[in-house]
């Protein structure tokens, strides 16, 4: 009760005691998509071993793997429209994802680096970019669980109830 | 620490233009590094056409000594790491460096795998598979390139060669250029990369971070010095439009007009 002492909010019940240690706990829960992350890179960094190989006839079915161009724009968009999504909505009342499916997205990146023979010289961009983007997402949720355990102190949501 | 208000500013937005440029930074090292090896490939091919031309008259003469020549003669040159021509067995016949003359290559060696892995081997290659690149136990890295001498007419209707007609590859030639001059380059220009996003972090964050001290932090640390002073008019509050509007209505608050209310 910091700032609600200042603030002369009233003491929050048990029902609001109970929320603010359900944020609090959100807010310190540990970075699991950040370490999914880790290993799916040290994996990537170390060229997929004991990664089985595509059958013959999978591969004919797939047909070529598609350029490096295409995969390095691709990324770039991902990741340009990812940062902006995490800042602009960063002190909004957007409840921020687990962060899990930028984990499936980046983990694509590196099989399509993987198959398109360019994961040497790519594996650290994405190593990089996914960092950046899974550190803005924990930070939002940090923030969005700070905001929460405030308003629950102060009694004064500044976000509509249903946010 | 990451609870003021300059904090949760920058820190979000360094992070974010400090990855983004280093990302951009990585993807353009390496199209740029990927560009200039294909660029050398193709060049190297060139080098090995011009010497497999030059060599031809010779070849169809039969002319041992001349063909000798040439290949010692290539072979000395800086760029080139080595320059040999195999017969159809794998033997080497000439050679830059003469101790090599006689020895047989393993056909599964690098460089003839490509060829020789099935049974029946590969007549024609690509510029880009003719290509092998490597790193010599001396550490320089070296760009090879294993051309194909393929029968010709003038070859087998010589009246001087044995040829067969349906012998469709003679030999091979394997010529290696040094790769250093192509390091140093790239080492070059990684720098230079490294050098400019290094400029523009700086620029970027340092620049919000300035604005964001003197426009936004600097002003409220001024409204909450004339806040908390015991008589208002003894501080001038913030000279911004929203901040002062926040003083002047403390100042109706308070109970008594300060500087604030005058609208300055």
């Amino acid at each position: 009760m910091r700032e609600g002492d200042k603030a002369g909010a009233r003491e929050p019940g048990s029902e609001a005691r109970a929320r603010i240690q359900q944020w609090q706990a959100q807010a310190t829960r540990p970075l699991w998509p950040l370490v999914a992350f880790a290993a799916v890179s040290l994996w990537a960094v170390s060229d997929f071993p004991y990664l089985p190989s595509i059958p013959d006839e999978w591969n004919e079915v797939l047909g070529r793997p598609p350029p490096l161009s295409w995969v390095n724009a691709a990324f770039v968009l991902y990741l340009f429209s990812a940062l902006i999504l995490g800042l602009t909505r960063m002190g909004t009342p957007v409840k921020p994802a687990s962060g899990f499916a930028h984990v499936g997205y980046l983990a694509a990146f590196y099989g399509f680096y993987h198959i398109g023979g360019g994961l040497e010289d790519n594996v650290w961009a994405v190593l990089v970019g996914g960092f950046a983007v899974l550190a803005l997402e924990w930070y939002r949720g940090w923030l969005f669980c700070r905001q929460k355990i405030r308003e629950e102190q102060e009694g004064t949501p500044p976000f509509p109830p249903d946010a | 620490m990451f609870k003021s208000l300059a904090a949760k500013a920058i820190v979000p937005v360094a992070l974010s233009v400090t990855c983004f440029v280093l990302v951009g930074s990585i993807l353009l090292y390496a199209s740029m590094k990927r560009d200039r090896i294909d660029e050398s490939v193709l060049h190297a091919n060139d080098i090995a056409s011009v010497v497999l031309k030059s060599t031809r008259y010779a070849m169809l003469r039969d002319d041992r000594e001349t063909l000798r020549n040439i290949v010692s003669n290539v072979g000395e040159e800086n760029i080139v790491d080595h320059v040999r021509i195999f017969n159809k067995q794998g033997v080497v016949v000439f050679s830059g460096a003469p101790h090599e003359v006689g020895q047989e290559v393993d056909k599964l060696a690098e460089g003839c795998y490509v060829c020789h892995a099935a049974a029946e081997p590969v007549k024609t290659l690509g510029p880009m598979e003719q290509a092998r690149r490597f790193v010599k136990d001396d550490g320089k890295p070296v760009l090879a390139i294993t051309a194909a001498v393929y029968n010709e007419p003038e070859c087998f209707n010589g009246a001087c060669h044995y040829h067969p007609p349906d012998q469709v590859v003679l030999g091979t030639l394997d010529i290696g250029l040094s790769q250093e001059a192509l390091q140093t380059t790239l080492v070059r220009m990684r720098m230079r990369l490294a050098l400019f996003g290094a400029l523009v972090l700086i620029l970027s964050v340092g620049g919000v971070a300035a604005l964001l001290k003197y426009n936004v932090v600097a002003p409220l640390q001024r409204l909450v010095d004339y806040v908390e002073s015991p008589r208002a008019a003894e501080v001038l509050p913030p000279a911004e439009e929203e901040l002062a509007a926040v003083a002047r209505a403390f100042d109706r608050v308070r109970g008594h007009p300060g500087s604030g209310s005058d609208g300055s």
